[in-house]
């Protein structure tokens, strides 16, 4: 029996931070087309079903854009699509499951999806599948408990293999969420250890959002398309699982891969005004001058001479407009060099920008950061000014 | 340089005056209108009006008094070298002639070139405004009348670039702004003014205050946001709560009904207990009722006996008591037959003594009623004369008419009045007499006899046999019918009052009216003499008085019949009656009281059996009751043994009846115990309790049902948003707007600093470089206003904007705007002087400066510190030249007055 283990599908994102609303849109855009992959995937490995984990929705009262797309997509896969409510979309109250809409376009669009929202053996022709929805946004319960029931594994067919799904953190791992999630909260706790796991046959677990082995029996499948900056190299987001399961024997675990953007993480630090351009070439090399494909989070610390910041400043611009989301954290300090120190500071012909140039340079050194920054700005105005006028004469 | 002397020729007023100049003070008097200004406006159109000039200008200066063209000839020393200037204003044929003395010589342009050298000036030129412009020159050395007070600053003006040239080479470090450094300036000022105003206050519109809007605006969506979601969350959590509050509640519900159902159970048990005690208490109090009933039977049975006997024992002497009651009674009967007999015996005698006694009382009444009998029958006929007399008169009465006294004095007026209208017919009346009459003489009619006399009072037909008819008219006329007419009239009444009364005369009613009123006399009388013999009831009382006799004798006789067995008189008199009467008073006095004495025993007997009667009676009642008693209480006891037993039985019952009761206590005691320990309040109060917690258990089971349905009304959307991706882009967008109210924070900062910082430093360097100028004006102030003086010159770019003057004893600085007239005057005298000072380094350390009338607002007392500084001045090297109209106010100048010079020569200035 072959299927395709996904979760945190996290449809309906709304991915505030990106300011540009076309972008944004891009970014909301990918994880939809993560689901066209996985139909497309799906049909190629001509599997039976495809499970979903948990978290298809990022919220719980996701708007009807988002419900009616995600019912198409999941109306293209071909194959029964089972699916647990995860902690962002629970199945308590107000939730998108009871909605009359989602209904609606789930019959309308995707008649091949089923949300379970019981804990039960639901005994289909290939597989026992034994379900445990997360029914509030914290269940203080571990979900899984109901599998601890002997008798209930013992009533099952013993020739068909049995699929857990469930949502959840196990042991060790917990769904770190990024900062800008920070309302999201913990997530719940999954004791898999008290599991009967020689009756059971393979774990589908979703809420981790890179693919992880957390045993042979139990896999996080990750999200299929990554939604937030990359957490260490251990975290591997943008898979989906084909599992082949046998009953009474461990499964067989593939990764396919699904993402479509690409997420960065750099930091950086500037020593002397040359390494702009050395920061430049290694931005072209992480993004290969893409545009609208990749997502930034790049951190600068160091200084740069008045010049040198505003050439940094138009690159950022250029940056912005080719990345679908620079996320820029800038430490950068505006240090002017010798030459601009000379040229601002030691101008004999005109004694009043020396003079207002050698206090802002004499401030910029202060160690109330508050003045110094207003300082380091100022005289990033005054040569701009000074650079104008020059001009202009 | 210094100024020789000047000669002005044809202009205005001016014939041809001439002025020589000291070195460095010159004074010039002169009374008003006579030509200073005039001259002083000359001297400074020579040194810098070209020649040439025409128009309005040119006009200006001619005089319409003398002839020919203005001229001006000035002799001036510049450098080492003495020079004579000689203008011709004359339109395009005017001339400029300068020489140098011993030297070179320029004419027009050449001259007017090198003069302009010379002075240190530009080319003024000529066109519009020309007179305007022309006061530029040398504006800072010429004090214009008029225009003494004015800011020193527009005077400084032409000489700005001189001044700031000066005042470079002056300080050692003073340096002066750039082109550059202005524009730089004026960008960051106009980057200020973007973002602040004027006073420093945030500008509207500014991208730090649509900053700030933005972030208040992204602030408010965010927390609006915020509150919807928490909105959201917090329903959630309610119906979280509320699920989790039901499943608790329903399982402590199933733990109370369970702990209801056990104590049901343990009340059920308690109430069948309770039952049994119940039952067994009703058997317990049966049994003792029993026993009590045994215990007073018996008892009351003895008790009876102990009574009856008693009962019995004490009717023995009561028997015998009344025996003797008895006995009493019939000796009182006896008593009482003697004592009646004697009381009969009493009463017979007082009886016959009473009927002797009634008979002569009979008697003496009778005797009383014949007596009145006969009073009553003498004043009987007494009376009946009287009547007798009555009947006379009244018949007598009757007869007479019925006339009163006043009737008949009417009749007698009547009667008079009649007979005075006869008196007056007849007086007035005709008497005819036929003596003699052979004819039948009629008189209307009737036949009168001879001899008879007849009355005419009416006019009357005298017929004397048939021939002869006379008619007779009585004398009076009309007065006599109506005479005889009335006279009639009252005959008639006369005779008619007659006939009424039943008269025939006067004086026949009169005698009846006396006799009338004489008889009603008599008839009063006799009235009065019957009345006391008989009011009417006379006949009445003889009549009653006869009957009651009847009776009276009568009576007598029937008492006499009583009494027929006694020897009584029949007959007796008044006197004798009362003997007897008396005799029988005595008598019944005596019987009767005798009587009375029988018949007080009799009563006192009849008592005393009563007495004894009321005894027996009572006796017989208590011995009956007694008797009553005993019977009923053997009976009782009869029934009572009858019913109950014997003795013997009794107490054999009673002894059964006890162990019962015994039993049953024991039985009920145990009951009792058993109940005890099962604690029945303690039991009933949990249940009551129970009953409690299943109530408030459900309560908050239905309520927290209730809360839930709300919760999840609550939570339950629609789709048409999501509030968790509204909140999440309101947070996303308030960060934003905050990081970029931060840039622009910093950007408006950095903005403030620099041009804080521009302007700090741009005020630095204009006091470094003004500061030569500021010290040598302080030098003048402090002439004028003392040692404490200072003066702060401002310069904006390059040039001088201004001064502030600190003035000893005075807190702070004063603008220039800021001064009274007359102190404006000095300082901008002051400003002038120290300008010239300066400026004199270009000019072989001298240049006059010419002050008309300059100080027309100055106090007198200033007028000397103003001396002081104008001498200072000279002293420093300045040719001052002072044109007034009050020379006196300048005499501690220490120079003397000069006065204008009217030349020979009328002819303009030579070439």
């Amino acid at each position: 029996m072959k299927l395709i283990h996904t979760a945190d599908w996290q449809l309906g994102k709304p991915y505030a931070r990106i300011q540009n609303s076309q972008k944004r849109t891009l970014a909301q855009r990918a994880r939809l087309d993560a689901l066209h992959k996985i139909a497309d995937l799906a049909m190629q490995h001509q599997v039976d079903c495809v499970l979903v984990a948990g978290d298809a929705f990022d919220s719980p009262t996701a708007d009807r854009g988002t419900v009616s797309a995600a019912c198409a997509a999941i109306g293209q896969m071909q194959v029964p699509v089972y699916m647990i409510p995860g902690n962002h979309d629970h199945g308590g109250p107000g939730s998108i499951w009871n909605q009359d809409f989602f209904n609606q376009e789930q019959s309308q669009l995707a008649p091949n999806l089923h949300v379970v929202t019981e804990n039960k053996p639901i005994v289909l022709e290939k597989f026992v599948l034994l379900p445990c929805p997360l029914m509030s946004r914290r269940s203080l319960s571990d979900p899984t408990t109901w599998l601890r029931d002997e008798s209930i594994l013992a009533s099952l067919d013993p020739t068909l293999p049995r699929v857990a799904l469930a949502h959840g953190s196990v042991q060790g791992f917990t769904s770190t969420v990024d900062e800008e999630d920070a309302s999201l909260g913990a997530s719940n706790l999954l004791n898999l250890q008290h599991l009967p796991i020689s009756e059971l046959d393979y774990i589908a677990l979703g809420d981790w959002h890179g693919v992880k082995e957390v045993s042979p029996k139990s896999w996080y499948s990750g999200t299929p398309e990554p939604d937030r900056f990359p957490k260490g190299d251990s975290n591997r987001p943008g898979f989906a699982l084909l599992v082949e399961v046998k009953r009474g024997e461990n499964p067989t675990v593939n990764e396919l891969h699904t993402a479509s953007l690409n997420w960065h993480e750099m930091n950086f630090e500037f020593t002397q005004d040359s390494d702009l351009e050395l920061l430049q070439s290694k931005i072209s090399e992480l993004t290969q001058n893409r545009v609208d494909q990749d997502l930034l989070k790049l951190e600068l610390h160091g200084s740069l001479g008045i010049e040198a910041s505003a050439s940094l400043e138009k690159y950022l611009e250029s940056l912005r407009s080719r990345m679908i989301r620079l996320k820029l954290k800038s430490q950068t300090t505006i240090a002017p060099n010798e030459a601009e120190l000379n040229e601002l500071s030691q101008r004999a012909s005109d004694p009043l920008i020396s003079s207002v140039a050698a206090k802002l340079i004499q401030q910029s050194g202060s160690h109330d950061p508050q003045e110094a920054t207003t300082a380091s700005i100022a005289l990033r105005e005054l040569f701009s000014a000074c650079q104008r006028m020059e001009s202009k004469a | 340089m210094k100024l020789l002397s000047a000669t002005v020729s044809h202009y205005r007023i001016h014939k041809s005056t001439k002025l020589e100049f000291d070195p460095s003070r010159t004074l010039v008097g002169g009374p008003n209108e006579s030509g200073k200004s005039t001259f002083a406006e000359a001297l400074h159109r020579g040194l810098f009006l070209k020649s040439r000039i025409t128009g309005a200008a040119l006009e200006d200066m001619k005089s319409t008094v003398h002839v020919g063209a203005p001229g001006v000839e000035i002799y001036f020393e510049s450098g080492s070298n003495q020079y004579r200037l000689v203008k011709v204003f004359q339109g395009q044929s005017g001339s400029t002639q300068l020489t140098e003395i011993g030297g070179e010589s320029w004419k027009d342009e050449a001259a007017e070139s090198k003069l302009n050298e010379l002075l240190g000036v530009d080319d003024v030129g000529g066109g519009r405004n020309i007179l305007e412009r022309l006061k530029n020159q040398w504006g800072h050395l010429w004090v214009w009348q008029g225009e003494s007070g004015s800011h020193p600053s527009q005077h400084v003006a032409q000489e700005n670039s001189n001044l700031i040239q000066r005042l470079q080479s002056e300080g050692a470090a003073a340096v002066l702004q750039s082109a550059l450094d202005t524009a730089v300036a004026d960008w960051i000022e106009t980057r200020y003014s973007e973002h602040f105003t004027k006073g420093g206050k945030q500008k509207a519109g500014s991208d730090l205050a649509s900053a700030q809007e933005e972030e208040r605006q992204a602030y408010e969506d965010f927390h609006k946001a915020e509150e919807r979601l928490k909105r959201l969350e917090q329903a959630i959590q309610n119906f979280e709560q509320s699920e989790t509050g039901i499943m608790d509640q329903e399982k402590a519900l199933v733990d109370i009904l369970s702990q209801k159902k056990i104590s049901q159970e343990r009340i059920h048990q308690l109430e069948s207990l309770q039952n049994d005690r119940q039952q067994k208490a009703e058997q317990q109090q049966r049994a003792s009722q029993q026993l009590e009933l045994f215990d007073q039977v018996h008892k009351k049975i003895e008790s009876l006996k102990i009574n009856r006997d008693e009962v019995s024992k004490a009717l023995a002497p009561e028997s015998h008591k009344l025996e003797d009651v008895r006995k009493s009674l019939d000796a009182s009967d006896q008593a009482i037959l003697s004592a009646s007999r004697q009381h009969e015996t009493a009463l017979e005698h007082t009886r016959n003594a009473r009927l002797r006694f009634d008979w002569i009382q009979s008697w003496k009444n009778l005797l009383n009623q014949k007596s009145q009998l006969a009073q009553l029958l003498k004043r009987q006929t007494q009376a009946k004369q009287l009547k007798d007399q009555v009947r006379v008169v009244k018949e007598e009465l009757q007869q007479l008419p019925d006339l009163t006294d006043s009737m008949v004095q009417k009749l007698r007026k009547i009667e008079s009045r009649y007979e005075a209208s006869k008196a007056v017919v007849e007086s007035m009346a005709a008497r005819i007499e036929i003596k003699q009459a052979d004819l039948k003489v009629t008189l209307d009619g009737k036949l009168i006899q001879p001899g008879a006399q007849q009355t005419i009072s009416e006019s009357t037909e005298l017929q004397i046999g048939d021939a002869v008819i006379i008619q007779l008219h009585p004398g009076g006329g009309g007065s006599l019918t109506e005479a005889r007419e009335k006279s009639q009239q009252l005959k008639n009444e006369l005779a008619e009052a007659f006939d009424k009364a039943g008269i025939q005369s006067i004086e026949k009613a009169n005698e009846a009216a006396i006799r009338r009123t004489q008889l009603i006399q008599k008839l009063e009388h006799l009235e009065e003499q019957l009345k006391p013999l008989d009011d009417g009831d006379l006949e009445d009382d003889i009549a009653q008085l006869e009957s009651n006799i009847q009776v009276s004798e009568s009576e007598l006789n029937r008492r006499r019949e009583k009494l027929k067995d006694e020897k009584l008189p029949d007959d007796s008199d008044q006197e004798s009656l009362k003997s007897l009467e008396s005799d029988a008073r005595e008598t019944l006095d005596q019987v009767e009281m005798k009587e009375n004495e029988f018949r007080r025993e009799l009563e006192m007997a009849r008592q005393k059996k009563n007495s004894i009667t009321e005894q027996l009676t009572q006796l017989e009642n208590h011995i009956r009751q007694r008797e009553v008693k005993l019977q009923d209480l053997k009976t009782e006891i009869k029934v009572l043994e009858e019913t109950h037993g014997n003795l013997e039985k009794r107490q054999s019952g009673l002894e059964t009846a006890r162990q019962e009761k015994q039993e049953l206590d024991t039985e009920l005691a145990e009951l009792s115990a058993r109940l005890n320990s099962m604690q029945p309040d303690l039991l009933r109060s949990e249940l009551e309790r129970l009953h409690r917690a299943e109530d408030i258990t459900r309560k908050t089971i239905q309520d927290l049902r209730d809360r839930r349905a709300e919760s999840k009304a609550l939570c339950e959307y629609d789709g048409s948003n999501d509030p968790q991706m509204e909140f999440e882009t309101a947070h996303a967008r308030l960060a934003e707007s905050r990081e970029n109210l931060e840039r622009e924070n910093l950007r408006a900062g950095a903005i403030q600093k620099l041009t804080e910082l521009f302007r700090s430093e741009k005020e630095t360097l204009s006091s470094q470089l003004s500061q030569p100028l500021a010290d040598r004006i302080s030098i003048y102030l402090r002439a004028l206003f003392g040692a404490g003086a200072n003066a702060v010159v401002k310069f904006e770019g390059q040039e001088f904007q201004g001064i502030q003057l600190y003035r000893p004893g005075q807190v702070g600085a004063f603008d220039f705007s800021e001064l009274s007239g007359g102190t404006r005057e000095q300082v901008a005298a002051a400003v002038r002087l120290a300008v010239a000072e300066l400026l004199a380094c270009d000019h072989d350390n001298s240049l006059p400066i010419v002050f008309d009338d300059a100080f027309a607002y100055s106090d007198p007392d200033r007028v000397q510190s103003l001396q002081c500084m104008l001498d200072l001045a000279a002293n420093r090297g300045l040719q001052i030249i002072i044109l007034t109209c009050n020379p006196s106010d300048y005499a501690l100048l220490g120079t003397e007055v000069r006065s204008f010079k009217t030349t020979e020569n009328t002819q303009s200035p030579s070439r």
